[in-house]
């Protein structure tokens, strides 16, 4: 890694408390639902009889239809998280390896994001301290649409490695 | 809405082995290729010994649960505390599951997924907006 790449690394001393850090776009589309359905597998099941409390078994090869796309009812919720990720990930780097990802507070909002449209991950620190030589950073990461309706927010508690 | 007698007191348990191909396509959805994800020559060399699955993955199977008992996502306006206990090395076979809480019934739930040895791996809960048909 070049000498001022290392110098950019997100350390530990780098992060400010109640302090934006950097903001992104992030625009699921099929191909990344297509994705999320062969992670989760869950397309090829109809709504399960909640009477019965059996357990399923997942095979994981995902072979649905990809039907979500253009739902009135949104993208999943797991797949939204997932896109949450990979923003907090795009604007925090470089990143130092070796974080560990302890903990998440996750809060949905109630407006359906739908595939081909553009949600802003925005990501701040809301805190850091060192516990029994552990440096924990806590992040909040929010995904709003194109109006700022709340998508969801991810609070997430690190363990930061250098 | 459903009364209380008709809603569930437990999720569909969901079970699946983590494998190397689920890891990779993850990694492909959140851009995340952490060699301690995909790497295993260098996974071999933490204390972990072999790639470690995402944590939103391992997670990903409470929201399969959800979705099979419910029949739909009922993750809108929903709220979740989350504790990813142990990490999940890959290869490794576990069970999601969740048992609806007293303290709120039909909306709150506690969740966990762990492995056939029985170690809990990640844990947490769930709360369900009270506007949510459930059933």
């Amino acid at each position: 890694m070049p000498v001022d790449k290392v110098a950019d690394i997100w350390t530990y001393d780098r992060f400010t408390e109640n302090t934006p850090i950097g903001e992104c776009t992030v625009t699921p589309d099929a191909r990344e639902l297509a994705l999320w359905h062969q992670v989760s597998g869950h397309d090829t099941a109809g709504p399960h009889d909640p009477s019965t409390s059996g357990l399923s078994e997942r095979s994981g090869d995902g072979s649905g239809d990809g039907s979500t796309t253009g739902s009135p009812v949104g993208l999943p919720g797991g797949l939204l998280l997932a896109l949450a990720m990979r923003g907090y990930l795009s604007v925090v780097q470089p990143r130092p390896p070796g974080n560990v990802h302890a903990s998440s507070l996750l809060r949905w909002g109630v407006t359906a994001a739908h595939a081909d449209e553009p949600l802003l991950v925005r990501v701040s620190c809301l805190s850091k301290h060192i516990a029994r030589e552990r440096r924990w950073v806590d992040l909040l990461v929010t995904v709003v649409d194109r109006d700022d309706a709340l998508i969801l927010s991810n609070q997430l508690k690190m363990v930061w490695a250098a | 809405m459903k009364t209380l007698q008709s809603i569930p007191s437990s999720l569909v348990a969901q079970s699946r082995t983590i494998d190397k191909e689920s890891i990779q396509l993850y990694a492909q959805l959140c851009d995340d290729f952490n060699p301690i994800h995909v790497d295993e020559d260098f996974a071999s060399r933490t204390p972990f010994g072999r790639p470690i699955a995402h944590g939103t993955l391992t997670l990903a199977l409470v929201w399969e649960a959800f979705q099979q008992t419910f029949g739909r996502d009922v993750l809108p306006g929903a709220e979740a505390e989350i504790r990813f206990v142990r990490p999940v090395k890959v290869d490794t076979r576990v069970t999601a599951r969740g048992t609806r809480t007293e303290a709120a019934p039909g909306h709150h739930w506690a969740v966990d997924v762990t492995t056939d040895d029985g170690v809990v791996v990640l844990q947490g809960t769930v709360t369900l907006p009270a506007t949510t048909p459930l059933g």
